[in-house]
């Protein structure tokens, strides 16, 4: 398989149809280098979440490849648990462990999947905390945890993994308006440290100010990417027109 | 209908010795049924949460047979079938309680394994994703992420279960278990007072079901407080 170096993700061809009329993505092709940060935007139901999460294989595609760091993901091979411990994922929902403390949420898959003793593990959580500013928080309960709160504890569990590349799924959508701030400069942060990242979302003013590339999708296929300069300010498809149009309005 | 009612036969040792040893036949079976029940429920839940359908398909029928036919012919069938000769272990009769709790068993892990799958089902699919994304495997996604939400959603409609199973004990005075019928049948054999009877069966059987939601009760309250630590 050839693969350039500095592809961390690379997607060929993907193909997803939840039954045989509705199809969420219709052939598209992406890679993603090592330290890049690509913001995925469009209309919804335009099928970027159905592309992120397809880069795990949260969603098995129907057709087409996914090759993670050189390895094409298959569901069915016993290697995807390893591939997955790579790219870290944050849901627009949180998904934290209600029956577990933040500290708990925070070291489950080090000590779980990475044997990390628990003292080590316990350290790694208490310096993540701290790095998304929630370090009193340690020993308190996710329903006592405000939303931007919560995704900010479920980005410090996506790190404690030392992922390669963060796939993020509209993680401020479900946010009140005056928490998104927060998440956004956790998020900010982190791509200011070169971590590789790929963000579906709709703050269009995040997407200009933190992306090395933007992806603008629509009806399953990528209509036009590039720089956040070229896609915000000179668009050249008619449809990327008509949504910044939109969502400017906003 | 007579409006006489005398309730003397609750002064007499022997009769209230009779419902005693009943009663508690009745909590055993129903007890045994809930907890056996329970874990050989679980693996008919997990045929049926598998995507095999070799190991799903049999489940359901499983499933649906135990819930589309009555307890009844389940308990005489299997009495039947089995045909074991009468033996004594502890005062009791082997050859009915064996084949009584056998029924019994297969009734009560057929409806319990429809509460561990619904109360798996009923944790939300974020929490596998979730747990999944951080690299766990399916089994440790269940046992460490899903299980633990889930128990809260099972075991208020395990008590009830319970509770369900205490009435229905009642049909195994058909095969000569000497439970809390059974002894009513006994007694009513040389008691003109039946209806006093059937009215202190009933409360009887009140006095164990209704104690027991009130306790399942307070328990679901306590775990949906938890929930929201």
């Amino acid at each position: 398989m050839q693969i350039k170096d500095n592809n961390i993700i690379e997607i060929k061809d993907l193909k997803k149809s939840f039954n045989s009329e509705t199809h969420a993505l219709n052939g598209v092709n992406l890679s993603i280098k090592k330290g890049e940060v690509v913001t995925i935007i469009g209309p919804s139901g335009s099928g970027k979440s159905t592309l992120l999460r397809c880069m795990n294989l949260m969603e098995v595609p129907t057709s087409g490849e996914v090759v993670f760091e050189g390895h094409l993901l298959n569901i069915k091979d016993k290697n995807i648990n390893k591939l997955r411990e790579k790219m870290g994922m944050v849901f627009q929902s949180f998904n934290l462990f209600p029956h577990l403390s933040v500290l708990e949420n925070i070291t489950l898959s080090p000590k779980l999947v990475l044997n990390t003793p628990e003292q080590a593990a316990n350290i790694l959580a208490q310096s993540l905390l701290e790095k998304v500013g929630l370090s009193e928080k340690i020993n308190t309960y996710p329903n006592q945890l405000s939303g931007g709160q919560k995704q900010r504890v479920a980005i410090a569990r996506a790190l404690a993994m030392n992922p390669d590349v963060m796939l993020f799924d509209e993680p401020t959508s479900a946010l009140d308006p005056e928490m998104v701030g927060e998440v956004l400069s956790v998020m900010r942060n982190l791509a200011n440290q070169g971590m590789t990242m790929v963000i579906v979302t709709h703050e269009m003013s995040f997407a200009k100010e933190v992306s090395d590339r933007v992806v603008f999708m629509a009806e399953g296929l990528i209509v036009e990417q590039g720089t956040p300069e070229v896609i915000f300010s000179k668009p050249k498809e008619e449809r990327t027109k008509a949504f910044l149009k939109r969502v400017s309005v906003l | 209908m007579n409006t006489q009612l005398s309730f003397s036969f609750l002064l007499d040792w022997y009769s209230v010795s009779l419902l005693f040893q009943g009663l508690m036949m009745t909590l055993i079976l129903a007890f045994l049924a809930v907890v056996l029940g329970s874990i050989l429920a679980l693996v008919p839940a997990f045929m049926r949460l598998s995507s095999n359908k070799f190991l799903s398909t049999p489940a359901t029928f499983y499933v649906e047979i135990i819930r589309g036919t009555p307890m009844l012919v389940q308990v005489l069938l299997i009495y039947q079938l089995l045909n074991i000769p009468l033996f004594l272990i502890g005062g009791m009769d082997m050859g009915s309680f064996i084949p009584g709790l056998v029924a019994l068993l297969i009734n009560s892990s057929a409806y319990i394994s429809e509460i561990i799958r619904g109360g798996i089902l009923a944790v939300d699919k974020g929490q596998s994703e979730a747990a999944r994304s951080l690299g766990l495997n399916s089994k440790q996604t269940m046992f460490k992420i899903v299980l633990p939400q889930a128990i809260k959603n099972i075991f208020p409609a395990l008590g009830n279960e319970f509770v369900t199973i205490i009435k229905e004990t009642s049909i195994f005075m058909y095969l000569g278990v000497a439970e809390l019928m059974y002894q009513v049948g006994i007694i009513k054999s040389s008691s003109p007072a039946v209806t006093e009877l059937y009215i202190v069966a009933g409360l009887l059987y009140l006095a164990l079901t209704f104690p027991l939601s009130k306790v399942m009760n307070r328990i679901e309250r306590r775990l949906r407080y938890a929930d929201q630590r």
